[in-house]
């Protein structure tokens, strides 16, 4: 199975490139179910990433465009009197869908935000009295531009507690930017990704990530961490358990994904950056520590054994 | 750590208290144009702070510089004083400091500075106020060096306040025991004393109106402590100085009297006074005088390492009374000096000027010779002449001319101390008997408070010795037949209301001594000045020893030595405990100990485990770096990972089994990490393996 995980992050490496951990870890997110937040300044290949990771999998998806003039039910759907039957029929929006593409989600309004939000916490979407439930599996890669950049509506962390991870894609390396130049197309590529895994495959690996052990050890190291975010000053509030939670069951499937039978620390710190850096904040935020700064403490100052 | 390059206004203004806390007992000090300069360069800052003003350019600093240490120079050559110049250049320094302070280091050295300049202040005034000044200044500071080590975020006046305060009044306990116990060593260097400071008290010579002039000030000249009862103020006669050299106007000591300290001690000679009785016990604190000789009531014995007794039975010490300089004495009020008297003292006791001057008191002397042939009827007859003729008791006598004995017999009649002394005297040698006078200090205050007696420059007195047959030196004092309440109950009764007393102490609080409640004010500063000077100032090596004494009984030092390394090696092992529990405390499985004890040989050999750092990535930078241990330390990680993070073994077989590889392995590796004699060592301890 590692082996084929490992066709398909080739795969993805053909359009994304030289963005390997990246997109392990993208994978990773959606090997163990959950939502997938993608931040970097325009035009870095968040979009790419996203799309290319929907063909991998074989998922049907639906892209929503986010806009500052989206309404909730552009995204659920609505009920339209049918004049053939007399009565009203639910047309489902695109939320309808294995996997959700949500580009730049931070630039509608929080009302049409938290009408997605609410999608990917409940698994099911609640349209005129009617609950509906969704596709299984049911993912949200959500793409988004750094908050500071202006025309923005930055997600509060409640709801971007939702996000297993956080990703950034940052620069290309010099080679990879100069093979990019030579193909010189600007089309998406994403689309271009053939299918390697199936809705199938999915489903056995997140039971066989499920399954990978954790020793007293591991956990030891893992609550070390959780008490450092909690006690420590520099934080300006610490892990929530559902924090931790994320924690493990992303250093799980990192494992699996690894080839264990079993996680150790290594596996914990790849996947800690991305799992926490937007659960965290500093105590004071003015200086300029972001959560990536106080990861770092993390790993350096918490001890492994 | 970025470095903060604007000054925070917190900061600056508690830096500027402090200054302003450290420089003030000094301006008064300073030359005016200095405090001026010193002012300016305040205010200077503040403008520049408030956006007002630049900061001095580079060509003008430089002028003030070199202009001020010339000017600074030339102010002090002229009172030639090397300290004073030193301590004013250091204020300046600090002030001009504050014209180019910018960025977080110049304001640590101006922290410095106002930490040893407010140590500075110390050499000029020891007393309980400049103390209290020096702990509050020192608070100052410490806020000010806070609120420059704070984030500005974290920064605010109480929480600065509250944690000077706190740290400050940590480090008064430990000061206390330090100052009692640590080991006073002789400083390397010689202090320094501010030679602004004049001689005072009595000097070496009395002529007609000096020891009138010490009347007019209030100043103290020593305090006494009597073990006992206080003797009454009959008997307090403090003697200083004897002077036995008459030129016909001013008295003097002889020159062929020894009159240095190496001198006398080299020729002292075996002492000839007899001491009776129980002998009185006191202490004195002797105010500063410049001087050497030290005072004490007769017959004086002291054991003080650097005071010698002369030939006159006055006390001098080896250097002049430049600080408080405390001693002990025990004194025989009833004795006998010089029954039988040496030639050469009787010379000098008989000496008198070869011009005669003074014909008519020539004439009275034998006069009165004849009245009375024998020596101390002689001497009642002389003294009966002060009581019965209209003599007076004056601080403010007429001015005497060449024949100052004839004139203030025979004329004037109106006289201090120093005359009746002076012409007493002047008749004895007249009519042949050995006679001297004696300068010093009569009589004191004692302050109901604390029992201690205060003797003022005021209480400057002059009297009279004279040599009788069978009974040695006796004392005579002439001013007792003049105004029997100047020795009976002190000067201040006598004078209070003479024009010229305390002349020069104006403001002085003894000039309210009728308004009783002042009085008792000034007599309880006193009190608590005297008791500060007496257990802190001049806590010196032998009270300590004393204190110690009575701690540890004998063999004080050598126990103290013991005590004190004790003391501090306990402090080092608790220290070290609290410092190296962090690791000891934890507790670690078995593999991980094993695991441990080798990445610990691995930091030796220089590849350090990072705590955040994993067994994989650690395994991983070891084979990087030493590639030649990259196969075993790759089997030892396999191992360990197996051990402690693959699933729950628990305690079974599989378990035990891969302990023990993993042990062996481990071995294996740090034998050939370690050194030969290390290795020696962990073979002969294989526990520690």
């Amino acid at each position: 199975m590692q082996e084929k995980i490992q066709t398909a992050v080739d795969e993805i490496g053909t359009v994304l490139l030289g963005k390997e951990r990246q997109i392990r870890l993208a994978i990773c997110c959606l090997i163990a179910g959950g939502h997938l937040l993608i931040e970097d300044l325009p035009g870095m290949g968040k979009t790419t990433l996203a799309h290319a990771l929907a063909r991998v999998f074989g998922l049907a998806f639906n892209r929503i465009q986010f806009t500052s003039d989206l309404l909730p039910a552009d995204i659920l759907g609505v009920s339209i009197f049918d004049q053939g039957t007399s009565g009203f029929s639910f047309h489902p929006g695109p939320i309808f869908s294995q996997l959700i593409l949500a580009d730049e989600i931070n630039r509608t309004t929080p009302k049409t935000q938290s009408a997605l939000l609410e999608a990917m916490e409940e698994g099911q979407v609640s349209v005129e009295g009617a609950t509906r439930p969704l596709p299984s599996p049911f993912f949200v890669i959500a793409t988004q531009n750094p908050v500071s950049l202006a025309g923005t509506f930055p997600l509060p962390e409640s709801q971007l507690d939702r996000f297993l991870m956080r990703i950034g894609i940052g620069y290309p390396d010099p080679k990879a930017e100069r093979e990019l130049l030579e193909r010189g197309s600007d089309a998406d590529r994403g689309a271009a990704v053939q299918q390697m895994l199936s809705v199938d495959d999915l489903i056995a690996m997140r039971e066989q990530a499920g399954k990978v052990g954790l020793s007293p050890l591991l956990l030891d190291y893992l609550q070390r961490i959780v008490a450092y975010t909690r006690e420590n000053e520099v934080f300006h509030f610490g892990l929530s358990p559902r924090g931790s939670i994320a924690v493990v069951r992303a250093a799980r499937t990192w494992a699996y994904m690894e080839g264990r039978a079993h996680a150790v620390p290594e596996d914990v710190q790849a996947i800690l950056p991305a799992v926490v850096e937007h659960r965290l904040r500093a105590s004071t935020d003015a200086q300029g520590r972001t959560g990536a700064a106080l990861v770092n403490r993390l790993l350096a100052e918490v001890d492994v054994f | 750590m970025e470095v903060q390059t604007q000054i925070p206004r917190l900061t600056l203004w508690w830096l500027l208290a402090a200054l302003f806390l450290v420089i003030t007992p000094h301006l008064f000090r300073l030359p005016l144009w200095i405090s001026l300069l010193i002012i300016a360069c305040v205010v200077w800052r503040i403008l520049i702070f408030a956006g007002r003003a630049a900061f001095p350019n580079k060509a003008l600093k430089m002028l003030i510089v070199f202009l001020s240490i010339p000017l600074t120079i030339a102010q002090y050559r002229s009172l030639g004083a090397g300290l004073d110049a030193a301590v004013c250049l250091l204020i300046m320094g600090t002030a001009f400091k504050l014209l180019e302070m910018r960025k977080r280091r110049d304001m640590l050295i101006v922290v410095s500075l106002c930490y040893v300049l407010s140590m500075v202040g110390f050499i000029y005034s020891q007393t309980i106020l400049a103390s209290i000044h020096a702990l509050i200044t020192f608070t100052v500071i410490t806020g000010a060096l806070i609120s420059l080590q704070r984030e500005n975020a974290r920064s605010s006046f109480t929480g600065n306040a509250q944690l000077a305060i706190r740290l400050v009044a940590q480090s008064i306990p430990l000061t206390i025991v330090l100052f009692i116990l640590v080991p006073r060593v002789a400083p390397l260097w010689t202090m320094p004393v501010p030679v602004s400071s004049n001689k005072t008290g009595v000097t070496d010579e009395m002529s007609p109106g000096n020891i009138s002039n010490l009347s007019r000030s209030a100043e103290l000249a020593f305090r006494v402590s009597f073990d006992a009862t206080t003797p009454i103020h009959e008997e307090l006669y403090w003697r200083g100085l004897v002077l036995d050299y008459f030129d016909g106007r001013a008295w003097r000591r002889s020159a062929s009297a020894f009159q240095t300290y190496a001198m006398m001690e080299r020729f002292q000679r075996p002492e000839q006074g007899v001491r009776n009785g129980t002998p009185v016990s006191y202490d004195i604190i002797l105010e500063p005088t410049q001087q050497t000789w030290i005072y004490a009531l007769p017959l004086a014995q002291l054991n003080v390492s650097d005071v010698i007794q002369d030939r006159n039975f006055t006390l001098h010490k080896e250097k002049p009374v430049t600080q408080r300089f405390r001693y002990q004495v025990q004194s025989y009020l009833n004795y006998d000096i010089d029954v039988e008297l040496a030639s050469t003292l009787e010379a000098r006791a008989l000496q008198l000027p070869e011009q005669e001057l003074n014909p008519r008191s020539k004439q009275l002397a034998a006069q009165f010779r004849q009245e009375a042939p024998e020596d101390r009827a002689y001497a009642l007859r002389v003294l009966r002449l002060f009581r019965e003729e209209p003599f007076f008791y004056t601080l403010t006598p007429p001015a005497l001319g060449e024949a100052s004995i004839d004139e203030f017999l025979f004329s004037s009649r109106q006289g201090f101390c120093e005359h009746y002394a002076s012409s007493f005297v002047y008749l004895m040698r007249a009519a042949g008997i050995p006679a001297r006078v004696v300068v010093g200090y009569q009589g004191g205050e004692v302050n109901p408070f604390e029992g201690y007696t205060m003797v003022y420059q005021y209480n400057a007195h002059a009297w009279a010795e004279v040599w009788l047959e069978g009974e040695g030196w006796v004392r005579f004092d002439p001013t007792g037949a003049v105004a029997p309440e100047r020795i009976s109950e002190g000067a201040q009764s006598v004078l209070a209301n003479q024009p010229g007393f305390l002349e020069d102490s104006r403001f002085s609080m003894m000039r309210f001594r009728n308004t009783q409640w002042l009085n008792s004010l000034r007599l309880r500063l006193d009190a608590m000045d005297y008791a500060w000077n007496r257990w802190v100032v001049s806590y010196d090596e032998d009270m300590q020893l004393q204190f110690l004494e009575t701690l540890f009984g004998e063999k004080a030092r050598e126990r103290l030595y013991l005590v004190l390394g004790v003391a501090i090696s306990i402090f080092f092992v608790i220290a070290a405990y609290f410092l190296l529990r962090g690791r000891k405390q934890k507790q670690y499985d078995e593999a991980t100990k094993f695991y441990l004890r080798l990445t610990d040989d691995l930091a030796a050999q220089g590849i350090v485990r990072q705590r955040g750092e994993g067994p994989i990535d650690f395994c991983a930078r070891v084979g990087k770096e030493k590639p030649e241990l990259a196969e075993a330390m790759a089997d030892i990680t396999t191992i360990y990972v197996q051990l402690n993070y693959a699933g729950k073994l628990g305690e079974g077989q599989k378990h035990e089994l891969l302990f023990a590889r993993l042990r062996q392995s481990i071995r294996e590796l740090r034998l050939t990490l370690n050194s030969p004699w290390r290795r020696l060592v962990l073979r002969a301890w294989p526990g520690q393996l």
